[in-house]
């Protein structure tokens, strides 16, 4: 694997490649980089050009030069394939990044091959935003002479099941290289309609779930509204299921690919 | 400023590169980055093509196949050199990045102008022990499930004077991103006899110092000992001089590197 820059609009964007062939695209969840999916890239790059970016804010990239939505990470996602000169890919995304993902192919379908939206799902209408007050896992944080702002992102890192140390430190670097602008992304993703915007999505689709996402309760209902998709659920897999999981994760997508489209 | 990889024989090299003109490469501190030179990089880059690297094992090079020392990172520089192109170049380095500098300049004159030696000193045996014992900043940090590691690199980082939160944060990062082994590079440097070599370097050399610097008690010892060294001194100048004081120490950077030869 090899680690690169490249130019667009607002600045560089960072990416780990690896493999040649088709190119899959890989799309990180909020506040974290494309170091989520490289035990993953081991397995799809046996037969694919495995990409995966880091957004304008995260890990390696330049910051956004203000607050991004979901709708200007998918198109700082085709200005990467612009300048990478990559025509049209597959496209996976896990969470945040299935939302960035769902976009792009429904603004710019002759981009998109197919879709993989890993664990898919919204807040939109459920608790956390109706009662307008944000779950205590995207608040602002701000640093504190005490340090005690690396133990909150340390929690935070640790909210989402059991996982070995060596992934919590990955976490916690992440939550440290995108700093104070951090849960601008969490704040999109929770602040985006996914639902209605489903219905939209023509090409192949994969809702890869795992029993453990956050939203495995919405999967069902994602799938139904994407009208060529298919559902995969993974058993006991946890919310960092590229990390904790990557063999399953991988063979998922690689099946669904190598699948004639419904 | 871009950031950047090349490839040496041990992996990737990260590094940062501004402006046109005659080349400055620059070398860091323990456990830090390119990072550091950020800001004076802005200044250094109106004349100078100026490139920072990161250390094997330290900002985002890939780290060391083994535990390296001063020369193997020295070499390190030279392969850095030749995938770049650069047959000479002024070198700056503070501490670690000093003596590494030294050893460059040593076994490959030939690729060295002009070597500026930002907070140089020789750990004399007792000293080391006795200056390490009250504040201990050099002994391996583990990852801890409490997260406590985290606490401990920021005290790490707030052990050398008053900075902006923005600063110590810089080198939090920095820490995070050179983890468990990111010490190595201390007791590199630690274990590393410079006193014997400052009388073999032929090249001119700065001797850069800041009062505040833990070795500016040696400076003038230092700056003896080089048959072709000059003396700066920036008053007031703290540990973290080229992140607190950067147009200080890019002034007195290219004042040296104007001026006629000794």
């Amino acid at each position: 694997m090899k680690r690169a820059y490249v130019d667009i609009p607002e600045g560089q964007m960072h990416y780990r490649i690896e493999g040649n062939g088709e190119p899959i695209l890989l799309l990180h969840m909020a506040v974290a980089s494309s170091d989520e999916f490289s035990r993953v890239m081991h397995f799809l790059s046996q037969k694919y050009r495995a990409i995966a970016l880091d957004f304008l804010g995260a890990g390696d990239s330049d910051p956004a030069p203000y607050e991004y939505k979901v709708l200007d990470h998918a198109r700082t996602v085709v200005s990467f394939m612009d300048s990478l000169d990559i025509k049209k890919t597959n496209i996976v995304g896990q969470l945040f990044g299935g939302h960035v993902a769902a976009e792009v192919a429904i603004n710019w379908p002759e981009r998109v091959d197919k879709l993989i939206m890993a664990g898919p799902g919204s807040f939109v209408g459920t608790e956390a935003t109706t009662h307008n007050k944000p779950p205590d896992f995207i608040t602002p944080i701000e640093i504190k002479a005490d340090g005690s702002h690396l133990l909150e992102w340390w929690r935070r890192a640790g909210l989402w099941g059991d996982y070995s140390l060596d992934i919590l430190e990955e976490r916690v670097l992440e939550y440290v290289k995108a700093g104070l602008r951090g849960e601008e992304a969490h704040l999109a993703g929770t602040t985006y309609n996914l639902m209605p915007r489903l219905s939209l999505i023509n090409c192949p689709t994969l809702v890869l779930d795992a029993t453990n996402y956050l939203f495995h309760h919405q999967a069902k209902e994602v799938k139904r509204l994407i009208s060529h998709s298919k559902l995969t659920t993974i058993e006991n897999g946890p919310m960092y299921l590229d990390r904790a999981m990557p063999k399953e994760f991988a063979e998922s997508v690689l099946n669904f690919l190598s699948s004639s489209a419904e | 400023m871009k950031r950047a990889y090349t490839d040496i024989p041990e992996g990737q090299m990260h590094y940062r590169i501004e402006g046109h003109g005659e080349t400055i490469i620059l070398l860091h501190m323990a456990v830090a980055s390119s990072d550091e030179y950020t800001r004076v990089m802005h200044f250094l880059s109106k004349e100078y093509c100026v490139i920072a690297l990161d250390f094997l094992g330290t900002g985002d090079s890939d780290p060391s196949p083994h535990v390296y020392q001063v020369l193997d990172h020295a070499r390190t520089v030279i392969s850095f050199m030749d995938s770049l192109g650069i047959k000479k170049a002024n070198i700056v380095g503070q501490f670690n990045g000093a003596m590494i500098a030294a050893v460059v300049a040593l076994n490959w004159p030939e690729r060295v102008d002009k070597l500026v030696m930002a907070g140089t000193g020789f750990w004399e045996k007792t000293e080391a022990i006795a200056l390490n014992e009250p504040t201990n900043f050099t002994t391996k940090v583990e990852i801890k499930p409490d997260g406590s590691h985290l606490q401990e690199w920021w005290r790490r980082a707030c052990l050398w004077g008053d900075y902006p939160l923005e600063i110590l944060e810089e080198r939090l990062l920095e820490y995070v991103k050179a983890g468990p082994r990111g010490e190595e590079a201390h007791w590199a440097g630690a274990a590393y006899d410079l006193k014997p070599i400052l009388p073999l370097i032929s090249c001119p050399t700065l001797v850069l110092d800041a009062t505040h610097y833990p070795f500016h008690y040696l400076a003038e010892a230092v700056k003896n000992l080089i048959p072709n060294g000059r003396l700066t001194t920036i008053e007031n100048g703290p540990m973290y001089l080229d992140r607190a004081m950067p147009k200080e120490f890019a002034e007195a950077i290219i004042s040296f590197l104007s001026s006629s030869v000794i």
